[in-house]
This record gives structure tokens, C-alpha cells and sequence, in this order.
């Protein structure tokens, strides 16, 4: 919003300012199942208080921001016209915004590859259920694999504001690591409360309190013994909270802005499985000359078990093309009998720098979702000191986390993938492993939403 | 095929390490056939003399290959099941029914399948199929090692598991007299197997004697009864005194035992036939 004020105030006229106007009647055209409540907030409201054509138009399109936000329409327009009628003020105008309501069920089929994996997908949704901005979806997932998975949730926000928000889901979820040699199915229920606090207002928080099954099975007779040790059943009930602060001009490749997401769960309300975990991620874009972008990533986490040995699925593991670039996918030590186990903490930290494609600098076709993608990467993973985070621990906890560091370099090509996914291909250079890595040096290939 | 035959070659590569490990069920909460495959697998191994340790963990059958218990895990190897680790002891040149003939060895095979289709299935109906034992004594394996309500989801789905195999093996209609004539059944056969002898095929043990004891020492040792009727199973095992004298006898010599146990090459030919077996 604030790059389209700017944008406004350097293209618009002086002279819009200057045109008194008055709005008499703002109407919103085409509600049919949505609330007048839900619809008609603070925001269509405050055209009504503009006193002139400038900040008037402006109010409309924060209050077609709002409106778009709400999650009930596929399309808002505004329409405005002068005041007809006798009593009509001279300067007066009519605001309306037309909408045009989402369909009462969508559906969607679609196909995907995973690891070795080929799944057929088929969601179902309801927005606007009730008329203030509920949906209902069911997801539904069949693989070659013969696992069946779903999720069923309930979203609602609260107070008419979709930012203060309740979904409760259920779901069944199977996933295999075969760099582990497990797989897991995991069947639960979990309740997430979205809000935003009146520090740091565009930060976004999220308490989910979720209770989950988790079957382990080994994926063959050779996986060992430090994974077969864990199979079986498990219960886990954990409270967590995740703070999502986005100002980033793009979701997928921005250039310019700062992402910061923290996690922390605590888990032990029940169940057996025990522990407090928590991770942090900071990515940083600047701009440089040249339409080039530097990109800097620093992320860590550390997971305390309350029992003697922490659970696989919930330890960290790096390597891979989306998080510790040359290496394989999780293949980081510590590995026991040929399987990577992952530890009870990680650091990462990740410098890039894209550029457009040389000679297509200006270009605004394909060859504009290309970039060239220089970058850098460290990260390692460490058992954190006993002790926890204490002012007098931090040089074990650097002794630590620094004793074995890896390092890999390289560069390539990246695509992006429908605005919401990027390809990238890039030759790597590993500089430190540590002996049990699985490093690539060549060629490695990923594809990712959300990338370190 | 292939790969048991290789991978026999490579077990018998290294002799019997010093710290194998046994796992099995939790002690206080096994199921009465858990525990006789538990004490016919230590009784094999203590007869053997090889060195092990017993560690109990509530998840064994999902820790194990096969999805039963117990499971030995020796070196890099897992092995399950009380066959199994049989032919793994075998391979490391260790093995009890190498003296045997080929008419002991084929009885041996015969009363091995009569001890678990006649007392491991009347187990498997005294855990399962009757409903006090069901939801009292059985219920608590799964109370005691997991959390509510995962320990209900568990129960209830073992329940359904194990109804459909003892349907399937035409165990779940028969009545609880029925149950116990088989029992009554193969307690006469092997009393008269067994008739003066030391153990079941002469003056040396064989793992029919690591069997069988496991079996009666689980029935003797167990909480699980009938209901219905008024035959008590503890009882029934007090009537056959030769067999209850067995089991503390064979006991006794379990304890008795010293150093391991190597098999020569010619008592290991029959190994060798079932290697041979697998490999075609």
C-alpha cells in the first residue's frame, strides 16, 4: 500500500488535490450469500469521509484491497459517477463497488511428482460458507504409492477481520525419507489461531495447538538400527507459535524487503513425545545497481528432548538444492549405519546474487523469469550444550555449532515457475564436508516455494 | 533366495560378537506367546552358551522385520523370530539339532508345528478371544506403553487384527472346553514323547526342548485364564506333572551351562541342506 501511495502521489497531478469532492452514497452491487456486516467495514465507510478527488480515489482502492482480502470475491471493481438527481451536491459523487461472489463450491484436480512419488490430488472448497468469510476444504490425495492421504479444515475469521482467524483440520498425512530409511503416517487434529498484536502490526502470529499419531515404519530390512529403534507409535500434543513478518515485494523471488519467520513448539501436553523446539529463519533483500539482487539468508534452530533420545521426524537435517546448496537432499551427518539421523540443531547461512540474463536485461517475455544465480552457503549441524540457552553457555554453544562447518559455492540459472515457484539448476563447488556428507560436486537441480 | 544365501555366507564370516542383544516385550505386560517365543529364544541361546543381553522395549514388533518378536541383533545383523535366529546361530557355527537323524529331525519339525498350532493358536485365543481377558489383562499392554487415547485406537485396532487371523485359522468359533482338549491334546503327546528321557531325543538338548519349555513355562507363568468354564488352565498344567518336572529340570541345566558351544562341519550339513534349500 505504501508503494502504491507513492506511486500515486509522484504520477498524480497536484491538481487532483485541488478538486473538491464530496461523497454522497457509497454502495457495494452483487452481494448475494455475503453478510452486509462482513462486507461493509470501516473501510467503505471512510470513502464517505474524503474531501477531495485525490485521497477519494485512494480510499477506494484501499477499500478494494480490503474487500479483495476478505476472501469472498473473485473480482471488485469501482465505479465512479458524478451525483444525479435534484438534490444532488455540486461536487458530489456516487461510489460503487461491484463484486462479483466466488462460486459456492470449487473444485480442483490436479496431478504431482515428488520424490519417486506420483499422486493425484482432487480439493473441494467452499469459500464463503456461511456469508462472513468461512471455507470449508477437503483436500484428497492418492499416490502410486497406494497411501491414501486428506485433510479436512475450517477456516473462520473472527471479529469480521480475516487477519484474527480460527481453522481447526483434521488430516492424514504419509511421507517416506528414504535418506532416513523410514516412512511416517501421521493422522491428527489441530486448531491454529491467526492474529496480529498491536506491536509490529504487520507481523502475523499463529498459536496452534495440534495432537497428532505418528506411525513409523522402517522402508526395508536394511535401515538401521538408530531408526529402527523408533518404530512403532507415538502420540504427540504440542502448542506452537509461529510470527511471520513479510515485507518483501514478491513471494517467490523478491528485490527488495525482509522475511522473518520464527517457530516454537512445545511439546507435552499428553503423548509421548516430549520437547521444545524452536527455529528462526531472517532473509534480507537489497537491491543493487544493475538490476542485480543480493540476497542474504540466516536461519538456526535447536531442539531440547524431554526424553533421552529425540524423535527423527522432529530433529533437523540439511543439504539439499533449496537449503544447503551442494550437497544431497538431508545429507548432512550425523549418520548412523548408512542412514542420516539429523540432529538437535542446525545453523544455516546463505548469500546469493541474481542477476537478469546478460544481453536480456530489458526484456519483458520469457527471458525475464530467468535469472543468473551466484550464491554461498555454510551451515552445520550441532547437539546443542547441555544446559540450554544461558548467558554463561554461549561459548559452548559456539564451540559447538562452529566445530564443524560446511561450505559450498557455486552458480547456475533460475526460472520462475508460475509466480509462486522457482527451477533452479546450478553447478556447485563443495569447499568443506565433513566425513558420512554426501556432497555434489556438479550438477544439482531444485525446485522450491520457499527457499533458504 | 539369492540374497539368503549370500547373505548366509556372510553371517558365517564372523564368529558370535560379544554383545548381542535381545529384544522382547516388557515382562509385566507381555502376551502369554510373546513370552513363550521370548523364553524359547533365550532357552536356545543359554543352551548354546552364547553371550547376550535381554532388553525389554514395547515396540518390538514394529522394530522387527517380520512384525514379530523377538528380535536379536547381533553385529550389524536383525534378526526375528525364533527360527531365524536358529539358522543365525547355525551360520555362525553354532547349532543344537546337528546330531540329530533325519527321522528325529523331520519329528522335531513335526512337534515344533503341533506346539504352535495347537498351544501357540489356544494362546493367541486366551489373549484375544475371550472378552474378560480381551479387555482386562491384554487392554493393559497397550494402557501401560501408550498415552490415551492412543492406547484405546491401538487396542481396538489389534482386536479387529487379530479376530481376522483366528477366524482364519478357525480358531475364534471354537468354545472355551474346546480349547482346552487341545490343550489337554498336546500335552498328552508330548508327555509321551518326552516318557523317561532326559530330553526329547535323548541325553543331549535340541531346540524342541528350548520350544517346548518356553511354551509350558509361558502357560505356567501366565495371569490369562479361561472364564467360562470352570476348568482352570493352572489346574490342568498341575495334572502333568512329567511335563511341570521338565520344566525345572531343563531349567536347571540351563543355568548349568558354561562356555559357547561350536558345532563341527558334520553337524552343520544339515545347515548346509537348508542352505542348499534356500539357494535352489
Amino acid at each position: 500500500m505504501e508503494g502504491n501511495r507513492s506511486e500515486f502521489g509522484d504520477s498524480a497531478d497536484s491538481h487532483l488535490r485541488d478538486i473538491p469532492t464530496v461523497v454522497e452514497r457509497v454502495s457495494i452491487d452483487g452481494l448475494r450469500r455475503t453478510k452486509d456486516d462482513y462486507a461493509k467495514q470501516k473501510h467503505v465507510d471512510a470513502i464517505l469521509s474524503a474531501t477531495n478527488f485525490f485521497d477519494m480515489v485512494l480510499k477506494c482502492v484501499e477499500a478494494k484491497m480490503q474487500l479483495e482480502k476478505l476472501g469472498a470475491f473473485k473480482h471488485v471493481g469501482i465505479f465512479i459517477d458524478v451525483s444525479k438527481g435534484e438534490n444532488a451536491h455540486p461536487h458530489g459523487v456516487e461510489v460503487t463497488l461491484e463484486v462479483e461472489e466466488r462460486k459456492r463450491v470449487e473444485s480442483s484436480l490436479q496431478t504431482s511428482i515428488g520424490n519417486n512419488e506420483g499422486s493425484m490430488n482432487f480439493a473441494l472448497r467452499m469459500p464463503n460458507l456461511l456469508g462472513r468469510g468461512e471455507k470449508l476444504s477437503a483436500e484428497y490425495s492418492y499416490s502410486n504409492r497406494k497411501t491414501m492421504d486428506g485433510r479436512l479444515s475450517f477456516f473462520k475469521p473472527m471479529f469480521l477481520n480475516p487477519d484474527i482467524s480460527w481453522t481447526k483440520s483434521v488430516f492424514k498425512q504419509s511421507s517416506e525419507f528414504p535418506w532416513s530409511g523410514y516412512k511416517n503416517v501421521e493422522r491428527g487434529a489441530s486448531m491454529q489461531f491467526t492474529f496480529p498484536l498491536p506491536v509490529l502490526r504487520a507481523a502475523s502470529h499463529s498459536l496452534t495447538l495440534s495432537g497428532v499419531w505418528r506411525d513409523l515404519r522402517c522402508l526395508s530390512r536394511e535401515t538401521a538400527f538408530a531408526v529402527r529403534e523408533q518404530a512403532g507409535h507415538r502420540m504427540k500434543i504440542g502448542l506452537s507459535h509461529q510470527l511471520t513478518l513479510d515485507t518483501r515485494d514478491h513471494p517467490v523471488l523478491a528485490s527488495d524487503g525482509f522475511l522473518i519467520r520464527t517457530n516454537v513448539e512445545h511439546a507435552g501436553f499428553g503423548g509421548d513425545i516430549r520437547f521444545d523446539k524452536a527455529s528462526a529463519e531472517l532473509h534480507y533483500f537489497q537491491p543493487l545497481p544493475l538490476d542485480a539482487v543480493l540476497q542474504l539468508t540466516l536461519s538456526g534452530g535447536s531442539l531440547r528432548s524431554l526424553s533421552p533420545v529425540s524423535p527423527i521426524p522432529d530433529r533437523f537435517f540439511l543439504g539439499g538444492p533449496m537449503s544447503l546448496r551442494g550437497f544431497n537432499m538431508c545429507a548432512i551427518a550425523p549418520k548412523s549405519e548408512g542412514a542420516y539421523v539429523g540432529a538437535n540443531g542446525f545453523w544455516l547461512l546463505n548469500a546469493h546474487i541474481y542477476t537478469p540474463l546478460p544481453f536480456f536485461r530489458k526484456s519483458t517475455g520469457l527471458s525475464s523469469l530467468f535469472r543468473t544465480h551466484w550464491f554461498i552457503n555454510a551451515g552445520s549441524l550441532f547437539q546443542p550444550p547441555q544446559g540450554g540457552w544461558t548467558s554463561g553457555n554461549w561459548r559452548n554453544w559456539a564451540r559447538e555449532g562452529l566445530a564443524s562447518p560446511r561450505l559450498a559455492a557455486g552458480g547456475g540459472i533460475l526460472f520462475l515457475l508460475g509466480g509462486v515457484a522457482r527451477l533452479e539448476l546450478n553447478y556447485c563447488w563443495p569447499i568443506w564436508l565433513e566425513g558420512g556428507d554426501s556432497a555434489v560436486h556438479g550438477l544439482q537441480f531444485g525446485i522450491g516455494i520457499s527457499s533458504l | 533366495m539369492r540374497k539368503v544365501a549370500q547373505s548366509a555366507e556372510i553371517i558365517g564370516q564372523n564368529p558370535w560378537p560379544a554383545s548381542a542383544t535381545l529384544f522382547a516385550s516388557h515382562e509385566s505386560t507381555e502376551l502369554p506367546r510373546e513370552r513363550a517365543l521370548t523364553l524359547s529364544s533365550v532357552a536356545y541361546l543359554r543352551l548354546l552358551g552364547l553371550p547376550f543381553d535381554v532388553l525389554r522395549r514395547h515396540n518390538v514388533e514394529h522394530m522387527s522385520p517380520t512384525g514379530k518378536g523377538p528380535l536379536l541383533r547381533a553385529g550389524e545383523f536383525v534378526v526375528s523370530e525364533f527360527s531365524n535366529i536358529v539358522y543365525f546361530a547355525a551360520f555362525k557355527g553354532h547349532y543344537l539339532d546337528g546330531t540329530l537323524s533325519d527321522f528325529d529331525y523331520s519329528d522335531l519339525c513335526a512337534f515344533i508345528t503341533l506346539i504352535d498350532s495347537s498351544l501357540g493358536c489356544a494362546m493367541d485365543y486366551l489373549s484375544w478371544t475371550i472378552d474378560d481377558n480381551r479387555n482386562t489383562l491384554t487392554h493393559q499392554r497397550y494402557k501401560r506403553h501408550y498415552p490415551w487415547p492412543l492406547g484405546k485406537v491401538l487396542h481396538f485396532f489389534d482386536s479387529w487384527r487379530y479376530r481376522s487371523e483366528l477366524q482364519a485359522n478357525g480358531w475364534w468359533k471354537k468354545s472355551e472346553g474346546e480349547v482346552y482338549d487341545r490343550i489337554c491334546q498336546c500335552l498328552e503327546a508330548l508327555t509321551e514323547k518326552l516318557g523317561d528321557k532326559r530330553f526329547f531325543f535323548g541325553s543331549s538338548p535340541s531346540s524342541l526342548d528350548a520350544v517346548i519349555y518356553g511354551h509350558l513355562k509361558a502357560l505356567i507363568t501366565t495371569d490369562y485364564n479361561f472364564t467360562k468354564t470352570e476348568k482352570s488352565l493352572r489346574l490342568l498344567l498341575a495334572d502333568y506333572r512329567h511335563m511341570v518336572h521338565f520344566v525345572t529340570t531343563f531349567e536347571d541345566y540351563m543355568n548349568s551351562v558354561g562356555q559357547p558351544r561350536a558345532s563341527s562341519p558334520s553337524e552343520l550339513r544339515r545347515i548346509s541342506n537348508v542352505f542348499d534349500q534356500f539357494v535352489k
